[in-house]
């Protein structure tokens, strides 16, 4: 059998250049420097293989890793059944999905990049064009036909803003800005 | 005279004869006999699989095979699994159902896989077929606890509903009660992924109460330990069950009645669940140990010591799936108890930790591969590897057919040697014959490749990730593996030439994923140019990968052969090459 070198594969070869000109592309691939069995700080990132990773110094190492997406290979499920605990661990964040009254498709947006409802309430208003209106404990959202509301987890629709904000982020599973009368059930004073 | 021999046969007669024959293989093999044997065949088709949904089309599917009772459909790629694909890619099986509603009003059972299964979906499965009997959705989404009781209320012939690892908006538990008071034909419910902390548990105790049939019931997170007396008592018939919340308080009185209740369960083989795992409560499933088959502890969060305890009530083991916890002194504990154990999955607790939290290493593997000599499937996940482990578990078990090894740091090398672990996984491919599915890791040259495409003929699936120096090693693989299927790459520096060199192979394979490799977009679109049988797809989120250069690497590709032509639900950011 011939030498896995000696392979000819220009004879049976589909090529993008002209006929006769020859590619030395496969030779100046990038290799991957060996990992051994020390922590070493890596560079992994999703759209790149051409790093070579080096040897930091142990000082450096985080305590947690930079991470690779959909590595190790585990399904999200069994992430999500461990000990609770480990939540920083996640790369994604707290993804929900977002859809107003009128609006031809959904977006969606990650709780977690947001401290708080006046930055979450802002990124809506960015996102969907509209104004939400002054928030009050007593009357809702006044001064505006829009109202952002949440679906929690026993599928109950909730006025965004009544809890403590953990607790909604905990606890919200989806959101809804709803608009005209069907808001007004909610609280809205329009 | 022997013109006349293959049709000598009445139709009705070579029909009797062909409905022995079960395998898709085998009916394949017939139908291409002759003619009338094609036509024989196709009325008499019962079941069909389908291995990718965009393969065919289903009218094609109707139009060939006009009496089908059950069908499977696969539908993303497998590393969907791992969040590689984006959201809205595809899979949606609407479009089949639609057209089955139809063609098949007969129709018992739809088996999915990867695929998006809508409450619209369910609803027309709910409506159009009469006499439906099995519905099994293997870790699909976009239905919720709606669509569930859309089935439950119409489906009068509703054998099994397993929703197996399938993302399922859980609305709450009252969907169970859309069984109606009359219906009792259940054998088999999965509910596991239920993710509400509701659950009717008086509908579900009712349910299991009239469905003396029932023999496989796998509960969710949301139904407390003490209600799980109740449900075995009404059920103790049952050969499979999964538990749900395994922890509480330990109370004397509801440990004696949960020991009691396994103890009447004399059919009880295979075991699951055990989310947040009390371990003073283990003992009470040591009645059913001894004639449990399978075990499936891979939620239970409980030490090396409580999992050593409980294995070794279990001789008659032939698979387990465990944590890390178990570490290395319990997986010698398995090999010795375990003497029938065929397949191994050890996951892992901490994923993401930088230090390994438990003593699991490699040792823990060779132990269980050295003494259980039925152990045909492998799924380990561990920190350190060796060649001479790999050498070692490759000489003593040649019977292996599933070997999937996941070093967690990319590109580890051999930790005795340093050395790239090719010749470990060479002795793999070289001494186990059988071998149909590969999952790579660790430090490896296109030396290994080579190894693999020598001698893993019988190869099905290959998985690779971080490995491999130049397109030899893609190369070798589709050269090589004569078998081959199904090929997933990820982060390799594969590129151009070997998969142009190699397109022919790819219309022998059911598809190839490769994403972060170095693909250039010119050979993705010489490639769909060339071959017009292969959908080659480039998937990219940033935009056109038109507007680069040819010479740009693609993000992900994916190409599967297809006798449909091009799909037509393509999402905007599935660039097709045609």
């Amino acid at each position: 059998m011939a030498s896995e070198k000696d392979l000819n594969l220009e004879a049976t070869e589909l090529r993008l250049g002209l006929p006769g000109t020859s590619d030395e592309s496969a030779k100046n691939q990038m290799s991957a420097t060996p990992r051994s069995n020390k922590r070493a700080l890596p560079e992994e990132s999703m759209s790149s293989n051409a790093t070579a990773s080096k040897n930091c110094d142990q000082e450096t190492t985080p305590h947690t890793k930079a991470q690779v997406v959909g590595w190790p290979p585990i399904r999200s499920y069994r992430k999500n059944n461990l000990q609770p605990k480990k939540s920083e661990a996640e790369p994604s964040g707290i993804y929900v999905k977002v859809s107003m009254d009128g609006a031809p498709y959904l977006r969606k947006i990650d709780l977690k990049v947001f401290k708080g409802y006046t930055e979450l309430l802002k990124a809506l208003e960015d996102m969907f064009k509209f104004k939400a209106g002054e928030y009050s404990e007593r009357e809702g959202y006044n001064g505006s036909e829009f109202v952002p509301t949440y679906e929690d987890k026993y599928g109950d629709w909730m006025l965004v803003g009544d809890v403590p904000w953990e607790m909604f982020t905990n606890s919200c599973k989806k959101l809804r800005i709803m608009k005209g009368s069907e808001a007004r059930g909610l609280g809205c004073v329009v | 005279m022997q013109r006349k021999m293959a049709c000598s046969f009445p139709d009705e007669v070579l029909e009797h004869v062909f409905s022995f024959i079960q395998s898709d293989k085998d009916r394949n093999a017939v139908s291409m006999v002759c003619k009338s044997w094609y036509e024989i065949e196709r009325w008499c088709r019962r079941k069909i699989f389908i291995g990718n949904c965009y393969a065919v089309s289903p009218r094609m599917v109707i139009r060939r095979f006009p009496e089908v009772r059950s069908i499977e459909l696969k539908g993303k790629p497998h590393f969907a699994d791992f969040n590689l694909v984006p959201d809205g890619w595809g899979g949606y099986v609407l479009p089949w159902i639609a057209e089955m509603a139809g063609a098949y009003p007969w129709l018992e059972e739809i088996r999915l896989k990867r695929m998006v299964v809508t409450d619209e979906c369910l609803e027309l499965i709910a409506k159009s077929f009469k006499n439906f009997k099995v519905l099994v959705l293997f870790s699909c989404e976009g239905c919720s606890t709606d669509g569930l009781a859309a089935i439950a209320a119409s489906c009068k012939n509703l054998r099994e509903l397993d929703l197996r690892e399938s993302d399922v908006d859980d609305l709450g538990g009252h969907w169970l009660s859309h069984f109606p008071e009359t219906y009792s034909s259940l054998v088999s419910l999965n509910i596991s992924c239920l993710g509400s902390d509701e659950v009717s548990l008086s509908a579900l105790e009712r349910l299991v109460d009239r469905c003396t049939n029932l023999r496989s019931l796998r509960l969710n997170r949301a139904v407390p330990l003490d209600k799980i007396a109740s449900i075995l008592g009404r059920a103790p018939q049952l050969v499979d069950f999964g538990t749900g919340t395994y922890g509480a308080e330990l109370q004397l009185d509801v440990f004696s009645n949960l020991a009691g209740a396994f103890s009447s369960c004399k059919e009880l083989r295979s075991l699951s669940g055990f989310w947040d795992v009390a371990p003073a409560y283990l003992p009470a499933i040591y009645p059913v140990c001894s004639r449990l088959t399978s075990l499936n502890l891979s939620y239970a969060t409980i030490q090396s010591p409580d999992l050593i305890k409980l294995l070794s009530h279990c001789p008659s083991l032939q698979r387990l799936l465990v944590l890390d916890y178990i570490e290395d002194s319990g997986l010698e504990a398995v090999s010795s108890s375990c003497k029938d154990l065929q397949e191994l999955r050890v996951f892992p607790s901490d994923p993401f930790g930088v230090e390994p939290n438990v003593s699991l290493t490699e040792q823990g593997l060779v132990s269980v591969c050295l003494a259980c000599p039925k152990l045909q499937s492998v799924l380990y996940f561990c920190r350190r590897m060796s060649n001479e482990a790999l050498i070692m578990i490759a000489q003593n078990r040649p019977n292996l057919t599933r070997f999937r090894l996941c070093i967690i740091d990319p590109r580890t090398t051999d930790y005795l040697t340093l050395e790239p672990l090719d010749v470990g996984f060479g002795a793999i491919v070289e001494h186990c014959k059988d071998l149909r599915r590969l999952s790579l890791s660790g430090f490896l040259t296109d030396r290994v490749f080579e190894y693999i495409g020598r001698y893993a003929k019988k190869l099905e699936m290959l998985s690779v990730a971080f490995a491999g120096e130049s397109d030899l090693g893609l190369h070798h693989v589709l050269s090589g593996c004569e078998s081959l299927r199904k090929l997933e790459i990820r982060d390799c520096p594969f590129g151009d030439k070997a998969l142009l060199t190699n397109a022919a192979k790819l219309e022998t394979m059911r598809s190839l994923w490769m994403s972060s490799c170095s693909v250039s977009f010119g050979a993705c679109k010489l490639l769909g140019q060339k071959m017009p049988r292969l959908n080659v797809e480039v998937i990219d989120e940033s935009g056109p990968p038109g507007s680069r250069l040819d010479s740009c690497s693609v993000d992900k590709l994916y190409i599967y052969r297809s006798v449909a032509g091009l799909r037509f639900d393509i999402p905007p950011f599935v660039w097709t090459m045609d």
